[in-house]
């Protein structure tokens, strides 16, 4: 991914953690428009309701009320004006199961909540300064 | 007790008294009707009968005795002083007659046949009376086959069904400390980043809120450390497949893990003839960081680890066994120079949440060994530990070399 990255949506039913992630997202880079979403479901109606104006990257929690990350990713890659949003799963779960499921369906990458403020300011600023390539599937697991 | 039909009284008399010589008791009928009727009531060993009697005939009683299951086996012997023809006597034989006498009749030959007589009928008797028994005996035994068959068959459907239970309970359990542990973590993980955030950003010139964030902090840290170490405890139980493990490898994996703390505590590390066995590397890998870990963790202070770990092959699946090239059970030695504990706690060092040690100095929760012990029992091996306060601990563990896990 060589585009910058404009805007971030976060899909995550944990309110401390889109506290901790936009602030994160603040720290790394001011300019970068934070935008939430707190299920699947919610996620797809904010997504097919501002078709013109999409966000550039995916951060999808997978354990979520009503519709969970791996239903939702399934639901973004079938939708024709969605399905080109690069998503990175989300997740405090580092279960192996979930991960093969979620690269299966199309996430680039996986990433554990890290335990800490500075690390998710590091990893993001990396996210957003170098861009994501797709982790193979093996190396992640 | 042995009946004589004769329509002569004389008859009856003159037997009856020859009998009576010989101890032999008897009884009489005048008639083939009146000895039916006699048979039927009484029991009777020998019949000796008189061929021409008015009315039925010897021949006639003997077919009809014949002829019944309860009289057929009685013998009947013919006595008969008028028909003496071939054809008499084979008729006699042919309704059912022993033998078959013509008169005059010598006494002792009469009675050395009518005890012959009563003798194989006594043997008969015998006999029937064992096969009887033994059909008997065959019956109960089939009963009581069929009978353990269904208790056999009920008690395993009983088992069958107990062990779904208990493998469900323990399917249930695992879930359970699975999730419980982590949800736990969650929450945890929330207080330990906020309050990393609050003393990074606001407590800059605080020493004393300072120290009270880092006594939270590191609470918090030993309590995801437990968690963890639930966590770990709770997957053991879990179902993996075993695979050739080498132990060379294992140990390689679990020193680098420990690169840091090893530099650190500037601690010297012997690996030495470590066997490849048949294994879960994952639990054999956990295995190894706990004991390792223990021996780095609980060295004495300012004394540099010395850590030993070793192999060897033995014979039988006991400590004293010896050793032997071609045994098939392993025996690791992981020995230091550490702290040591006293041996009178030694049943208690594997048990859960038995930590001996004093919690300032030594940081441990108390599930570390009581893992390792579950690993080494789940791959059906044994382990022990030799230790003197100050002079260090050894952690000895049997494994075999190949194995079914459960």
């Amino acid at each position: 991914m060589t585009h910058d990255i404009k805007t971030i949506l976060l899909v995550d039913d944990d309110q401390d953690d889109q506290l901790l992630f936009k602030e994160a997202l603040h720290e790394a880079k001011n300019s970068v428009i934070y935008q939430s979403a707190c299920n699947g479901i919610d996620a797809l109606d904010k997504l097919n309701s501002q078709l013109e104006n999409l966000p550039d990257l995916i951060f999808l929690d997978v354990n979520m009320p009503k519709m969970n990350g791996i239903d939702c990713l399934k639901e973004l890659k079938k939708s024709d004006s969605l399905k080109n949003i690069p998503v990175l799963m989300y997740s405090t779960s580092s279960f192996s199961e979930y991960k093969k499921q979620c690269f299966a369906n199309g996430a680039l990458d996986y990433i554990v909540k890290p335990d800490d403020f500075n690390q998710l300011c590091l990893k993001l600023k990396s996210i957003l300064e170098n861009g994501i390539s797709p982790v193979t599937q093996n190396s992640a697991l | 007790m042995i009946l004589i039909v004769d329509d002569i009284k004389a008859n009856i008399v003159a037997l009856k008294k020859i009998l009576e010589l010989h101890n032999l008791e008897s009884d009489a009928a005048l008639s083939g009707e009146e000895a039916l009727k006699k048979i039927l009531k009484n029991e009777y060993s020998l019949i000796i009968m008189d061929v021409q009697m008015p009315g039925m005939d010897g021949f006639e009683v003997a077919e009809i005795l014949a002829g019944s299951n309860r009289t057929k086996d009685i013998p009947v012997l013919f006595l008969s002083a008028i028909n003496k023809e071939k054809k008499y006597i084979s008729r006699g034989y042919e309704s059912g007659g022993v033998d078959y006498i013509t008169k005059p009749v010598d006494p002792d030959l009469l009675i050395l046949k009518v005890k012959t007589f009563l003798k194989l009928y006594e043997q008969q008797n015998e006999l029937k009376n064992i096969r009887d028994l033994l059909s008997k005996e065959i019956e109960i035994r089939k009963e009581a086959q069929g009978n353990l068959e269904i208790k056999v068959l009920e008690r395993t459907k009983e088992l069958v069904e107990n062990n779904e239970e208990l493998e469900l309970r323990n399917h249930e359990l695992q879930q359970f400390s699975w999730v419980v542990s982590h949800d736990l973590k969650e929450p945890l993980r929330k207080i330990e980043i906020f309050i990393k955030l609050l003393k990074d950003n606001y407590l800059i010139n605080d020493p004393k809120a300072i120290d009270y964030v880092n006594r939270t902090v590191s609470a918090s840290g030993r309590m995801n450390k437990l968690i963890s170490d639930l966590l770990e405890y709770s997957r053991l139980s879990s179902n993996v497949v075993p695979e050739c493990t080498d132990m060379n490898q294992i140990l390689d994996e679990v020193l680098s893990d420990f690169d840091y703390l090893i530099e650190e505590k500037n601690a010297k590390i012997k690996v030495d003839n470590l066997p490849k066995i048949k294994g879960i590397p994952s639990q054999l890998r956990q295995l190894f960081q706990n004991l390792v870990g223990n021996s780095l963790k609980f060295s004495k202070p300012g004394v540099s680890p010395e850590i030993e770990i070793f192999g060897e092959l033995i014979a039988e699946k006991d400590f004293e066994s010896p050793a032997s090239p071609i045994g098939k059970y392993c025996k690791i030695t992981v020995k230091d120079n550490g702290i040591g504990f006293d041996i009178k706690y030694l049943s208690k060092v594997f048990i859960i949440f038995q930590s001996l040690n004093d919690r300032n100095a030594y940081e441990g929760t108390g599930i570390g060994l009581a893992i390792a012990k579950k690993i080494v029992e789940k791959h059906d091996g044994l382990i022990t530990a030799e230790s003197q306060v100050g002079v260090g601990s050894s952690f000895i563990i049997l494994l075999p070399l190949s194995q079914n896990l459960e």
